[in-house]
C-alpha cells in the first residue's frame, strides 16, 4: 500500500529538553496509527511538527512521497492534514455549519453563500456517517458531538490525514464507543488516522499499528495484532508494569475524619447528601466509588469547605474538632491536604511560576515566610528539593506552570499537598489524564501515607484505581452510601452492581 | 536563556511595540492631514521636555505625579484581578473631605495636616471598599460598581461646595483656601513642583517591593491569576478583595490630597476631573500591565505626550488632538494584542 506520509530523522530541541530525538515514522494510507508514550515523551511535539506548528531542527517530512516543508499549519492543511485538538477550537455561539465552513466559506458575489455552505456540510456528514444537526448552536451540544464537528471541519478542508490529540480524554464511555466507530469508518474511506493517547486498552481496541515513544525516542513500532498491553507498557516506561501495587499490611489507628449523619442541600435545595456517616482512620485509605454525580463532589466540597451550599445538617470532625462550618484555612491548619479534580482551575495558577504554585501551601512555613516577607533563597531551595523528590519535570522553577505537561502539573500539585504530611489527604481523581508511569508514581505516594499514620479519602470514578488502593470502599448512589465493602471482599462485579444501585443479597 | 530575563523581555515587548506603533501611526496621520511630522514631533518633544531651564520638563513631571499616583492605585487592584475604574470618584471624595478638614479643623497645624491626610485615605479607601463589599455579598462586579460610583462622588462634592462650603469672598464656585501653614512647600521655584510629589516614587518602590517580596503581594498576584486557586490554598478571598480595594482607593485619596494641599490649596469642582487624570491613569496602568516600575515610566510617557501636545499646538500648526490620537492608538494596540478581557474582567469567570 502507498505511504500517506513519512517523517525521517526528526530532531527537535527545547531549552534543556530533547523533545524529539531522531524520530522516523512511516504511515500507510487508510491506517489507524497510534502514537503512545508517557506525558512528555514527545508525542505532541512530533504531531505539532507534522502539522506545521513547529519547525524541526533537522529531518524531513514527506507527504505522498514528496518532500515538504511546512512553515505554518496553513501549509499542512493545504497538503491534506487536519488536526482535532484536545481542547476543541470552536465558536460556541455559532451554529455547527458556521463553525465547519469558517475560514473557507463558499462565497457568492462577495457574500457568504449560506445555502451552499449548509448543503456541503450536510452532504459531508452523510458521506462519512457523522450525524449532526447543522443548525444547532455548538454551546448546546455535548462534548462527543462537538468532536464530530471538529472532525467535519477537518474533512471540509479536504484532510486526508487526521491527527487526534488525546481524543477520548473528554468522552464518556458511550461516546467513546461511537467515536471508535467513526474512526473505523474514516479509515475505511481511505483516510489516514493518527491517534495520540496513553490509554493502552484503546490502542488495542482501535489501532492497526503502534509507535511507542519514550523521552523523545522511538522505542518500538508494533503491529497491534501481534502485541499486548504489557509489551507496550514495557516499551513506554522501560520496565514491566503491573496494576498490582505492592502494599504492606498496615494496622489502623485513631479516627482522623469522622462524618456523622451528614445531610446537605445544594444551592437549588436538592437533597444531595443523605444521612452520610463514615470514619477515616490513621493508616487507612477509604475509597469512594460511584458513577460521577452521585454526591461525591458535594461530599468533598463540604469537607474541604470550598463551596457554599444552602444547608448542612450533621457534623464533620477533623482530628476531633468540629469543622462543619469553619473556614478552609482553619481546616488546612487542622490537617487537611487536598488534591482537587480540577487541577488547572482550582489546584494551580497556570500563569504563576512553579515556585509560586508551591508557595501557596507553605505560607505558614516560618523559614520561607518571615514577618510577611518571602525569602527568595529559602523558597528556591525548598522548591528545588520538592521538585526533585517528586520528579516534577521542569527546566526552571521560575517558569510558568502552564509550560508543564498535564502529568507533571499533577505531580507538582501532589508534591505540594503530600509534603505537608497533614493527617488527612483528600485525593480526587488523582490520576485522571496521567500516563502509566505517572499513575504508578502517584499510587505509590498515596500508599505511603499509610505507614506515615495518615488517612486518605480517595474519590475516583476509575474502579480499578479504587480497588488497587483502598482498604475500605464506600459506594455512593444517589447521595447515599449504598454499600461498604472491605478490601478482602471487594471485587469489580459486586461494586459495579452497587454503583448501578443494586444491593447484593449476601452483603 | 534565564527564564527571568525571558519574562522581562516578554513584559516590555508589547508596550514598546505599542508606543512605537502609536508614534508611527501618529506621523502617518499628520502626513495625511498635511502637516510635517518632523516639525510636529520636534515641537512635541520641546513641549514635553524643553523650555527655559527645562520648565516644560518640570511641567511634565508635575502632570505625571497624579497620573502615576492614580495608576498605582488602579494597578494595585488590577493586579489582584479587580478592575477598579472608580479612581476619579474616590480621589474627588478624598480631596473634598481633606480640604474641609484642613479649613475647619480646630487643632494645631501639624495635627490638622495629619488629620486631613488620614481623612483622605479613609474616605477614599472606604468608597472603594464599598465596591468590593458589594462584589463579595451580592456578586456585583467591581468594574461596574466602581464606574457608576464615580458620578455620585463628583456631584456630591460639587453640591457641598455649591451649597455649604463656598468661598463667599470669591465670585467662583470653590472652597476657601486652606491655611498657609498646611500648604506643602514648592521645591522648584516658579513651578507647581511641590515636596509632596516625592512621595510618588517612594510609593512606586514600596509597591514594587510589596508585590514581589511579601506574602500579601504574593496573594494579590495569585488572586489576579486565579482566585479559585487562592481560596483552595486556604486564603479568604473576600477579605483580600475588600482590603485590596480599600488600599487601592486610599492611594487615590492620597493623590486627591496632594492635588489640594500641594497644588491648588483649595477644592474647585472640576479641578481633578477636567484633566481626565483618572482615565489617563487607567490606560497607564494597562500599558504597564499594572507593574509599579512600569507605571512610573508609562505615566511619565503619558504625561509627556499630553504636555507635549500643548507645546506642539503652540509652536507648530499641528493640533493637540494628535497627541490624544497617539495615546489612544497605544492603548488600542495593547488591548488588541493582549486580549484585555481575559486578564482584567475576571468577574465574568466567577460563577460559583
Amino acid at each position: 500500500m502507498a505511504l500517506a506520509f513519512e517523517l525521517n530523522h526528526i530532531h527537535k530541541y527545547f531549552p534543556n529538553v530533547k523533545a524529539n530525538d531522531d524520530i522516523t515514522l512511516a504511515v500507510e494510507k487508510g491506517e489507524i496509527h497510534a502514537i503512545v508514550g508517557e506525558n512528555g515523551a514527545g508525542k505532541t511535539t512530533l504531531m505539532n511538527i507534522l502539522y506545521g506548528l513547529y519547525q524541526p531542527d533537522s529531518g524531513e517530512i514527506k507527504i505522498n512521497g514528496e518532500k515538504k516543508v511546512f512553515h505554518s499549519p496553513l501549509d499542512a492543511i493545504k497538503n491534506g492534514l487536519g488536526m482535532v485538538h484536545q481542547n476543541f477550537m470552536l465558536f460556541s455561539k455559532l451554529s455547527v455549519w458556521e463553525n465547519i465552513v469558517y475560514g473557507a466559506e463558499p462565497v457568492k458575489l462577495g457574500f457568504l453563500d449560506k445555502n451552499t455552505a449548509r448543503t456541503t456540510v450536510i452532504a459531508l456528514s452523510k458521506q462519512y456517517n457523522l450525524e449532526i444537526d447543522p443548525d444547532a448552536k455548538v454551546s448546546d451540544l455535548p462534548v462527543g458531538v462537538r468532536q464530530r464537528v471538529e472532525i467535519l471541519k477537518a474533512l471540509y478542508r479536504k484532510a486526508e490525514i487526521l491527527i487526534f490529540d488525546e481524543p477520548t480524554a473528554v468522552l464518556t464511555p458511550q461516546e467513546q464507543t461511537v467515536f471508535f466507530e467513526v474512526l473505523r469508518n474514516l479509515a475505511s474511506n481511505g483516510k489516514t488516522i493518527i491517534f495520540i493517547t496513553h490509554k493502552l486498552n484503546e490502542v488495542m481496541a482501535i489501532s492497526d499499528r503502534i509507535t511507542v515513544l519514550r523521552s523523545g525516542k522511538v522505542t518500538a513500532q508494533l503491529k497491534t495484532a501481534e502485541t499486548s498491553i504489557f509489551e507496550i507498557s514495557r516499551y513506554m516506561v522501560g520496565h514491566d508494569f503491573t496494576f498490582n501495587t505492592i502494599r504492606d499490611e498496615c494496622p489502623i489507628g485513631d479516627v482522623i475524619l469522622s462524618v456523622k449523619n451528614l445531610n446537605v442541600f445544594d444551592k437549588e435545595n436538592f437533597h444531595v447528601l443523605k444521612d452520610i456517616s463514615f470514619d477515616v482512620h490513621e493508616g487507612e485509605i477509604v475509597g469512594i466509588a460511584g458513577v460521577a454525580g452521585n454526591g461525591q463532589d458535594e461530599l468533598i466540597r463540604v469537607i474541604t469547605g470550598l463551596s457554599s451550599v444552602n444547608y448542612i445538617f450533621g457534623n464533620i470532625l477533623l482530628n476531633a474538632s468540629d469543622i462543619t462550618f469553619l473556614s478552609n484555612r482553619f481546616r488546612r491548619e487542622t490537617g487537611l491536604s487536598y488534591i482537587p479534580e480540577d487541577r488547572t482551575e482550582v489546584g494551580s495558577a497556570l500563569k504563576a511560576s512553579v515556585a509560586e504554585n508551591i508557595l501557596i501551601g507553605y505560607l505558614d512555613n516560618s523559614q520561607i515566610v518571615r514577618n510577611g516577607i518571602i525569602s527568595e533563597t529559602q523558597l528556591t531551595i525548598f522548591c528545588q528539593k520538592l521538585v526533585a523528590k517528586y520528579q516534577v519535570k521542569t527546566s526552571d522553577i521560575h517558569e510558568a506552570a502552564a509550560n508543564l505537561s498535564g502529568g507533571n502539573l499533577q505531580k507538582l500539585i501532589i508534591s505540594r499537598e503530600m509534603n505537608h504530611s497533614s493527617k488527612l489527604l483528600i485525593a480526587e481523581q488523582p490520576t485522571r489524564g496521567v500516563d502509566i508511569g505517572g499513575i504508578e508514581f502517584i499510587h505509590k505516594n498515596i500508599l505511603e501515607q499509610r505507614p506515615q499514620r495518615n488517612g486518605v479519602l480517595l474519590v475516583s470514578t476509575e474502579l480499578s484505581e479504587i480497588l488497587a488502593l483502598s482498604d475500605r470502599i464506600l459506594v455512593f448512589y444517589e447521595g447515599k452510601i449504598i454499600g461498604e465493602v472491605n478490601r478482602d471482599q471487594a471485587d469489580e462485579n459486586k461494586i459495579g452492581m452497587m454503583m448501578a444501585g443494586v444491593i447484593p443479597q449476601n452483603s | 536563556m534565564d527564564s527571568r530575563i525571558l519574562n522581562f523581555w516578554k513584559a516590555i515587548k508589547l508596550p514598546l511595540l505599542a508606543v512605537l506603533g502609536g508614534f508611527v501611526l501618529g506621523a502617518l496621520l499628520m502626513i495625511l492631514a498635511g502637516y510635517n511630522p518632523i516639525t510636529g514631533y520636534a515641537a512635541l518633544l520641546d513641549g514635553a521636555f524643553g523650555g527655559k531651564r527645562s520648565a516644560n520638563l518640570v511641567g511634565t513631571l508635575v502632570r505625571a505625579a497624579p497620573i502615576i499616583g492614580l495608576a498605582l492605585g488602579a494597578g494595585l487592584a488590577f493586579k489582584g484581578g479587580y478592575f477598579n475604574i472608580g479612581g476619579e470618584g474616590q480621589m474627588v471624595l478624598g480631596a473634598i473631605s481633606s480640604t474641609l478638614v484642613g479649613i475647619y479643623s480646630p487643632f494645631p497645624i501639624w495635627i490638622t495636616f495629619l488629620l486631613s491626610l488620614f481623612t483622605a485615605i479613609l474616605v477614599s479607601g472606604t468608597y472603594a471598599w464599598i465596591c468590593a463589599r458589594m462584589d463579595v455579598r451580592f456578586k456585583i462586579p467591581v468594574f461596574i460598581s466602581s464606574l457608576l460610583l464615580n458620578y455620585p462622588a463628583n456631584y456630591f462634592a460639587t453640591y457641598l461646595v455649591n451649597h455649604h462650603f463656598r468661598d463667599r469672598a470669591s465670585g467662583v464656585v470653590q472652597t476657601q483656601k486652606i491655611p498657609t501653614g498646611l500648604q506643602i512647600p514648592k521645591i522648584i521655584p516658579n513651578s507647581q513642583f511641590h515636596a509632596g510629589i516625592i512621595i510618588i516614587p517612594v510609593l512606586v518602590i514600596f509597591l514594587a517591593w510589596l508585590l514581589k517580596k511579601t506574602e500579601i503581594g504574593y496573594k494579590i498576584r495569585m488572586s489576579g491569576y486565579n482566585s479559585k486557586f487562592l481560596a483552595y490554598g486556604g486564603v479568604d478571598t473576600g477579605k483580600l478583595e475588600m482590603g485590596l480595594l480599600f488600599a487601592s482607593g486610599a492611594i487615590m485619596g492620597l493623590v486627591g490630597f496632594l492635588e489640594v494641599f500641594g497644588t491648588r490649596y483649595r477644592y474647585i469642582p472640576g479641578m481633578l476631573t477636567t484633566p481626565l487624570y483618572a482615565w489617563t491613569a487607567i490606560t497607564t496602568a494597562i500599558l504597564a500591565d499594572s507593574n509599579p516600575l512600569g507605571i512610573l515610566i508609562a505615566g511619565f510617557l503619558m504625561s509627556a505626550i499630553q504636555n507635549g501636545g500643548y507645546g506642539m499646538e503652540r509652536m507648530s500648526e499641528v493640533p493637540r488632538e494628535i497627541s490624544r490620537v497617539i495615546q489612544s492608538i497605544i492603548i488600542m494596540i495593547i488591548c488588541a494584542v493582549s486580549g484585555l478581557r481575559g486578564s482584567l474582567l475576571r468577574s465574568d469567570k466567577k460563577d460559583s
